[in-house]
């Protein structure tokens, strides 16, 4: 186990020297600040587009950050020769695979809690008050969410060549299941049987990623949701990613690592 | 070869005179160019006719706090849910819009049962200065497309009824009409918002006359017509003038609504309760003669 810690400090450590995260929230920070200054008739307290914008920014950084970390991890080590001494340790490669899992998802958990904290003081500095669960429930389940995205993309710097491919394929799918994941059935249920055979197929198999997407929530107020269906959510994405690291470890045992 | 500092007088001459040519030219061109107002049709070109009618539909989200039908389950209904809410289009009581805002229904599997944990399934409607929270795409839908007439009305109605804000209402229906000088829809709402908010009957009444003779010409024009909005037109006249005593008035224009929708079964029923406020208005007239 302190092979696999040892393994995601590294790649904490690799994240938070890297420039892209310091990009990405500048970005959202302006933007949101941006929005926040501009007045509409005259009202001062209109809080909730704001919060929309800012969530949104935060979704869309934090997937390119968990997608783009993860994808360069392995094709990175087997190019600069450094998966050699690694395996040398003596560290397996189902370690290596757990390592750098953990090592993106931690570190994409500290990039997200940053974006959360700026979120909760722009809103608290506007509403003059801080629904912290709902935060919170939002921050888990959107990190949950994300270790899911992590193991999928770990999956994918496996299978293909380069990691940009890897990084366009897995944000093409996880952005598809997003917004058409919790659709699919009803598309199925208006065609023909191939076709709604085909569909149901994939809407039964994919992991319903927009389950995870409260933004709606704390954008409207609308309250927490139950905590048993959160730590079930829980579960289901523990399960996929599971499943994803696991793949990722079989064909990973398999490959042939000189390049 | 000559020297280096005649060549730059020579370049800096050029130049000045380039200049002094060129100067008047410009000005012309700017004159046939889009003004600075005019960025985003060049930005967007015809696509922020798109992103407009977008953002009014997201107000119109925003009004149902998030509870609203995707586009996979969207009704064929063309006019948003805030729009019919502004113009008064939908009664309550018939149960019209709650049954379309009922667009979940049951279930059809776990997945679904259980994803309806993590978003908004009760159907709510803003109400007072929370509707404040639509404004913000109210004011961007309106900047991408001026011509957007609902965006005016819409806005202008929750902010002078809800919001208390009719100064900054009769500033959105300005900058509406004039992008749109045609418009009877804005004159309508500016004539309502004189009357209600302001109580300038003189200038509501103004208002309302030429809304009707612009809903006229348009009607003329393109051999259609907007009867619900000319009911409601004529219906406030009428009540204006009974308002202020003139009874004659108010009754030839609670006339032309009978008149106007005589051939429409679609206002049956209304046509009764117009009917019998015209025979009270008259036997008012009759015992109080002027």
């Amino acid at each position: 186990m302190n092979a696999v810690f040892a393994i995601a400090g590294v790649v904490i450590k690799e994240i938070y020297r890297r420039k892209d995260f310091y990009v990405l929230f500048v970005l959202v920070a302006l933007i949101t600040l941006l929005m926040g200054g501009a007045s509409f008739f005259h009202d001062d307290n209109i809080v909730r587009s704001i919060r929309e914008i800012c969530l949104l920014l935060i979704w869309i950084s934090a997937l390119v950050i968990a997608i783009t970390t993860t994808a360069r991890q392995i094709p990175a080590e087997r190019e600069n020769r450094t998966i050699f001494p690694l395996l040398a340790k003596p560290v397996t490669r189902g370690q290596v695979i757990a390592g750098k899992f953990l090592g993106c998802w931690f570190a994409t958990g500290l990039a997200l809690l940053v974006f959360y904290l700026f979120l909760g003081v722009v809103s608290a500095a506007r509403e003059h008050h801080l629904p912290v669960l709902n935060y919170f429930q939002a921050f888990w389940l959107q990190w949950v969410m994300l270790g899911v995205v992590v193991a999928m993309s770990l999956l994918g710097s496996i299978v293909f060549a380069a990691p940009s491919s890897n990084s366009t394929i897995c944000l093409v799918v996880v952005v598809g299941i997003l917004l058409l994941g919790g659709h699919l059935n009803l598309v199925a249920s208006q065609q023909a049987p191939p076709a709604r055979d085909f569909l149901y197929t994939i809407y039964f198999l994919i992991p319903h990623l927009e389950w995870f997407d409260v933004r709606d929530l704390i954008i409207h107020d609308r309250g927490l949701v139950t905590w048993p269906a959160c730590g079930l959510a829980t579960l289901y994405a523990a399960a996929y990613a599971t499943f994803f690291l696991f793949a990722a470890w079989v064909l990973f045992r398999r490959k042939a690592l000189n390049t | 070869m000559p020297s280096p500092s005649f060549i730059l007088a020579l370049l800096l001459t050029i130049c000045f005179t380039l200049a002094t040519w060129l100067q008047p030219r410009a000005a012309n061109w700017n004159q046939n160019r889009a003004r600075p107002d005019d960025f985003l049709a060049i930005i967007f070109g015809d696509a922020r006719r798109l992103f407009a009618q977008h953002f009014f539909v997201k107000a119109d989200v925003y009004f149902h706090s998030g509870y609203y039908p995707s586009i996979f389950d969207q009704a064929r209904n063309q006019q948003t849910h805030i729009a019919e809410e502004a113009g008064g289009r939908h009664a309550r009581g018939e149960g019209g819009h709650e049954d379309e805002l009922n667009f979940l229904g049951p279930p059809r599997d776990w997945i679904e049962k259980f994803g309806r944990n993590f978003f908004n399934t009760e159907h709510t409607e803003l109400s007072g200065a929370d509707v404040r929270e639509i404004l913000p795409w109210m004011r961007i839908a309106a900047e991408l497309d001026p011509q957007q007439v609902d965006t005016y009305t819409v806005g202008a109605f929750f902010l002078r009824t809800q919001i208390k804000k009719p100064v900054e209402a009769e500033q959105f229906l300005r900058d509406g009409l004039r992008a749109n000088k045609d418009s009877y829809e804005i004159l309508f709402e500016l004539g309502s918002l004189y009357d209600e908010d302001y109580k300038d009957v003189n200038r509501a009444r103004n208002i309302w006359q030429l809304a009707e003779s612009k809903l006229e010409a348009q009607e003329a024009a393109s051999g259609t017509m907007d009867l619900q909005l000319k009911r409601r037109i004529l219906v406030h006249l009428a009540h204006l003038e009974e308002g202020q005593g003139n009874l004659n008035e108010a009754i030839g224009y609670l006339q032309r609504v009978v008149d106007a929708s005589a051939a429409n079964k679609e206002y049956t029923e209304q046509q009764a309760g117009i009917q019998k406020q015209i025979d009270e208005l008259k036997q008012k007239l009759a015992a109080h003669p002027k």
